[in-house]
């Protein structure tokens, strides 16, 4: 089923020009993908609720064929869930893809994503979880902003959709991220304080480290990098960003904001550090300027993070302001 | 490719600690009457007990335990009391020219593989995937086959598997199932799965070319199997080597990992089978080395030959001594 005679090059340095490639704008009536890279979604019933979510935000929304296939923990094998992907990237009526579902699977079709078809015709990509493996490797391989956010089925309330509504639809810059609201009001710890510009990077963090030392490993020189996770153990995740420290990227990136964490506690094992304690360590002894709590991640306080775009971020206050527009009219 | 001095009854073993202390102390006793048995003495790390977390100790005291270990002549090899967690952490500031010059037997698995495959690589010397300091007696296979790796300079030979106790109640897997047929030849490489995943991107990321390739994991879904594999496969580690061996992952079948998931989904097995089709190199799954009680230890960086055949037979043959 694999293809094992195809050579991955590794290719760690490409830096792609100073304009990154931008999808057009979305507008009332347009038609949207809805498709399932990874594990399946909850049946017809999310795919019917998703494809309400985007006609409410005035789309016509398309689900892939294989939306609700079933092999294994994946939503059908992985030339079904490709296909859909690409018949979506090769139609041009279709002008934005939305991942329903994360899980795990996303990772298995990088090898088959027709990144030169998406090239030819940039359109709106958006998704998160287990997506943030193929949004990254889409930005590496044709420089595309791709769209960070709720994957459709955990699009929970107003908010959420409003925010996913105005990301996609605007050329204009979209507000500020900031952390998420906290007691005491304006509470913000940032272990390193600076003001950095740079690109946004980033996603879940699982999802990201699997892309290293494949060719599909990101740029992270100068990177605005938010990480986020759930339901993972804490020793596991230092162990990831213990590596991405040895590879010698970590401390390449402009500034490092964590997201939200959530259910990825010490469960109850007190001796433990936090992820928060081990995370907060790496920074400190690297000196990246960094920040916790920001509004990123799959919790319904999150926001729409464009990736590849312009940013300043200042860690002190928790906030990342957008310094450039994610879409093209 | 440098190898350790075998050991011989009076020499010094180093109980160290660069991952995680013993869940217990005393459980260290057991250790020293097994250790006596082999006619062997030993010291213990400064720090095997601390405790930072999960970690034995902060990293700056585990590397210093570990290298005074390596530096002191008394000591002929190293053993880990136990893998858990933090010997990644340790990697930046290793002296691995130390290590090449004073070539010494390191043997642990789990977490130690983070340190076995960075200095089987980097010093190259010969580093041993086996049993820890608290599991070399665990059962009589993996007691002998600790011995006998490290304790005479000859070629370890054919892996046999451990004796069925009871065969009307197997445990799957079965010991040794062909997914993939073929022959190869190679040098040993490899350890447990979440660590070479950790080494991906790093300057001690495996080398798996024209190797034989054996790993295995422990308590993780076959979705996450999957998704450290296809990791190594979209950096091409499985086209570059000769061969793989996947041990019995333990505590890894559907639902086994209890990390709220239910249990109707594909296995290890199934995923292997499907990952691995058309592959035209050997393959097998099920052998016992690692996590499983039964264990035997493997040698890094010796010269040893695959064979899984349609019928269904398997055929590991260690060629060289792993020690001198």
């Amino acid at each position: 089923m694999t293809n094992f005679k195809q050579k991955t090059k590794k290719k760690r340095t490409t830096e792609y020009g100073a304009t990154p490639l931008k999808a057009t704008v979305l507008k009332k009536g347009d038609r949207v993908g809805i498709v399932a890279p990874a594990s399946r979604p909850d049946g017809p019933l999310a795919v019917a609720r998703a494809s309400s979510i985007l006609s409410n935000m005035g789309f016509t929304p398309v689900a892939g064929k294989n939306v609700l296939g079933i092999h294994g923990y994946l939503a059908g094998n992985d030339q079904s869930r490709a296909w859909d992907f690409n018949d979506f990237i090769n139609n041009h009526s279709v002008r934005g893809i939305f991942c329903i579902s994360g899980g795990y699977g996303s990772l298995r079709i990088l090898d088959l994503i027709d990144y030169d078809g998406l090239k030819a015709d940039p359109k709106v990509v958006f998704g998160s979880d287990e997506n943030t493996s193929l949004l990254l490797a889409i930005h590496k391989m044709t420089g595309l902003v791709c769209f960070h956010g709720h994957n459709l089925d955990n699009v929970n309330t107003q908010t959420v959709f409003d925010d996913i509504a105005r990301a996609v639809t605007t050329t204009k810059v979209i507000p500020p991220v900031e952390t998420v609201a906290s007691f005491p009001s304006g509470f913000v710890y940032a272990p390193v304080n600076a003001t950095v510009e740079g690109l946004t990077l980033g996603g879940n963090l699982s999802a990201l480290f699997s892309l290293m030392g494949t060719r599909y490993q990101p740029v992270f020189k100068n990177r605005i990098l938010l990480l986020e996770e759930k339901n993972e153990r804490p020793d596991v995740l230092d162990r990831l960003l213990v590596s991405l420290d040895l590879s010698g990227e970590l401390k390449k990136v402009g500034a490092l904001l964590f997201g939200q964490f959530d259910n990825c506690g010490i469960r109850g094992a007190y001796s433990m550090l936090s992820v928060e304690e081990l995370f907060d360590r790496k920074v400190q002894d690297l000196k990246i300027p960094s920040c916790f709590s920001m509004a990123f991640g799959q919790t319904q306080s999150c926001r729409v993070v464009p990736l590849g775009v312009k940013t300043m971020a200042q860690t002190g206050r928790g906030q990342i302001e957008f310094l450039e527009s994610a879409l093209a009219r | 490719m440098k190898r350790p001095p075998s050991l011989k009854k009076g020499s010094t073993i180093a109980i160290v600690a660069p991952s995680s202390p013993p869940f217990e102390e005393g459980d260290l006793e057991f250790t020293f009457q097994w250790l006596s048995k082999l006619g062997l003495r030993w010291i213990v790390g400064k720090h095997v007990t601390d405790q930072f977390g999960d970690l034995a100790g902060s990293d700056r005291d585990r590397l210093e335990d570990f290298h005074e270990m390596w530096q002191n002549p008394a000591v002929d090899a190293l053993i880990a009391v136990r893998g858990g967690n933090g010997s990644v952490r340790l990697l930046k500031n290793l002296d691995f020219d130390l290590f090449a010059r004073h070539p010494k037997i390191l043997i642990g698995y789990s977490d130690i593989t983070g340190l076995l495959i960075p200095i089987n690589q980097a010093s190259k010397i010969v580093t041993f995937h086996g049993p820890t300091a608290l599991s070399f007696f665990e059962s009589p296979y993996t007691y002998r086959n600790f011995e006998k790796a490290l304790m005479q300079p000859k070629p370890l030979g054919t892996i046999v598997d451990p004796s069925s106790k009871d065969s009307w109640n197997p445990e799957y897997p079965p010991y040794r199932l062909v997914i993939s047929t073929g022959k190869a030849r190679g040098l040993l490489t490899g350890g447990c799965l979440s660590l070479i995943r950790q080494l991906m991107g790093t300057p001690w990321e495996i080398d798996t070319r024209g190797k034989i390739f054996f790993l295995e994991d422990v308590g993780e879904e076959p979705h996450n199997i999957d998704r450290m594999l296809t990791q190594l496969e979209l950096a091409g580690k499985f086209d570059e080597c000769a061969g793989v061996i996947v041990g019995e992952c333990i505590s890894s079948r559907p639902g086994d990992s209890r990390r709220g998931r239910i249990n109707l989904n594909f296995s290890v097995e199934r995923m292997l089978r499907e990952k691995f089709a058309g592959f035209g190199k050997p393959v097998v799954y099920g052998m016992r080395l690692g996590h499983s009680r039964e264990k035997f230890t493997l040698p890094l960086g010796v010269m040893a030959e695959l064979k899984a055949t349609l019928k269904g037979s398997v055929t590991l043959k260690i060629e060289e001594p792993a020690t001198i």
